[in-house]
């Protein structure tokens, strides 16, 4: 009988080890799944000026990550939508210095730095996690077509929707619907996953 | 009707056949019902609940793409993991295997048991639950994880494996009926393990509700440590663990009980009530790592498993119990 109870106490906790080992290893290639994201490009420099007044470059986002999006602030049409979700975005982060948002305009010469000012506080923004950004057009055409691959050619009017999700190093990581909610969900869940291997 | 078919399995080696098959494809519904549940538990730790999207097919195939390129047309690729997508999908591949052994172990029991009402209503209804279980694994999906659905998924597949665990018991009493005690002796310590599957059930609830309440903080606090967000869930987490002392003083005084009425030293009673209390021990240590170390995914996977082998164990104490003349 104490055989036959040993064997059986053998059996399953034979059994429990494979079950850890299965456990451990599927939930540690699902945590490194989540941060596998593909290197889809590289973000070529550039110079722009914030709603703060002050110089903003590529180099200023090194060591954090960064969602990028275009605006211009006579937009009446996708661009409330969008900044309600880069909103929701700028509240779950808000208080880390791993995430921010940049929202560049697409109408440099109406988008003054007193309007930026004035649309990001209407945006509720009061720190420099979520920053309004203006450059010279064909700068900031020139990042849309070379950097991202977007479509530049309907400026203001017709703006690229899509928020591009960019790593610590510069690295375009991926692209999403600004204006779908599930897409931003995902948008949500890849920053939180890269943010946590961030220091 | 139950005791021409024990007495039948007492009658002749050839008249034992089909009992002996039924304990053999009971036992292994049993444990394919815990693999199921691991698999389910997996894919909630491993956060791959929306690893496919639809239901029932994966991103519109009978199984998931293995690359982006594979995707429907109109489908968002940040949408894809494969990693889940698979985690996910092995879930629903366990719920279907087990769901096409139940309905062979229903044909089984319709032929050689269907005089009996416990095996006959047990096996028919696990596998009524399964189906129903199919659906609502469907709707989790649907409902995009709603906790509550995730949380009635989670209940019904504990009552399936007490449904499952019932009919490997009674197949069990009726391979060896001299283990059994008279009623006057069972029947208080009967009720008794009622009410502890009750609070069982209800203290798993409770147990999905921190979970759920850990998922709700993911989206306003994403970074937070599990450690973290842990120390932000209220009230409900207290009550957990105020009901799993409870559970454990209640499961103590079962376990003495059943030590007292019956003395055998290798009696299913004892047995079961002895993993009952080792089970809901085990449980309040591993409650506690789960509060020390933050949430860690392998640990709340096995936090469930132990609330399920719990559950089993009360229910095989019950089954234990059935009196003499049942």
């Amino acid at each position: 009988m104490a055989s036959k109870l040993t064997s059986s106490l053998t059996a399953v906790a034979a059994v429990l080890v494979v079950f850890v080992i299965i456990a451990w290893v599927v939930t540690k290639q699902a945590e490194s799944s989540r941060v596998d994201l593909p290197i889809l490009g590289d973000v070529t420099p550039y110079s722009f000026v914030d709603h703060e007044g002050k110089t903003f470059t590529r180099d200023s986002t090194t060591g954090q990550l960064t969602v990028y999006s275009f605006f211009f602030t006579g937009c009446k049409g996708v661009c409330p939508v969008m900044n309600s979700r880069l909103s929701s975005l700028y509240t779950s982060f808000r208080g880390s210095s791993r995430v921010r948002l940049v929202s560049i305009s697409v109408d440099p010469d109406v988008d003054s730095i007193p309007v930026i000012a004035a649309y990001a506080a209407q945006n509720g923004v009061v720190d420099r996690n979520w920053l309004f950004v203006r450059g010279p057009i064909d700068e900031v055409k020139q990042l849309c077509e070379k950097s991202f691959l977007l479509a530049a050619d309907g400026f203001p009017s017709n703006h690229p929707v899509k928020f591009i999700l960019v790593d610590d190093q510069s690295r375009i990581r991926g692209f999403y619907e600004g204006t779908d909610e599930e897409s931003v969900r995902y948008l949500k869940g890849h920053i939180r996953e890269l943010a946590r291997t961030l220091q | 009707m139950s005791k021409q078919s024990a007495q039948s399995a007492s009658s002749g080696p050839a008249e034992k056949h089909p009992i002996r098959g039924l304990w053999k494809l009971s036992l292994f519904s049993t444990a394919f019902t815990y693999f199921v549940i691991f698999a389910g538990g997996l894919v909630r730790v491993a956060g791959a609940g929306l690893g496919c999207p639809d239901w029932p097919r994966c991103f519109g195939r009978w199984f998931p793409p293995t690359d982006v390129s594979q995707l429907p047309a109109g489908v968002d690729p940040a949408s894809f993991n494969v990693t889940l997508a698979w985690i996910e999908y092995s879930n629903r591949l366990g719920g279907v295997i087990f769901g096409l052994i139940l309905v062979y172990q229903s044909i089984y029991v319709l032929r050689h048991f269907r005089h009996d009402k416990q095996i006959l209503w047990t096996t028919l209804l696990a596998t009524l639950f399964t189906g129903v279980q199919g659906w609502l694994g469907g709707y989790v999906v649907t409902t995009d994880l709603k906790p509550i659905i995730v949380t009635l998924h989670m209940a019904l597949a504990l009552v399936i494996l007490s449904l499952v665990i019932w009919t490997l018991l009674r197949a069990r009493t009726l391979l060896d009926p001299s283990k059994q005690l008279p009623r006057e002796k069972t029947i208080a310590l009967r009720r008794w393990t009622v009410g502890l599957w009750i609070f069982a059930i209800f203290q798993l609830s409770l147990g999905a509700a921190v979970r759920g309440a850990l998922e709700e903080l993911v989206v306003t606090h994403p970074l937070a440590t599990g450690r973290e967000a842990l120390a932000l869930v209220g009230t409900i987490k207290h009550l957990h663990l105020l009901c799993g002392m409870l559970m454990a003083a209640v499961t103590g005084y079962i376990w003495n009980r059943a030590l007292s009425i019956d003395t055998g030293k290798s009696s299913p009673i004892r047995i079961a009530a002895s993993s009952s209390l080792h089970t809901v021990g085990l449980q309040i240590l591993l409650g506690f790592v789960l509060m020390l170390v933050g949430t860690a995914a392998v640990a709340q996977l096995f936090h469930l498993m132990l609330a399920s082998a719990f559950i089993g164990a009360v229910v095989f104490l019950y089954g234990a119990l059935q009196p003499k003349d049942s």
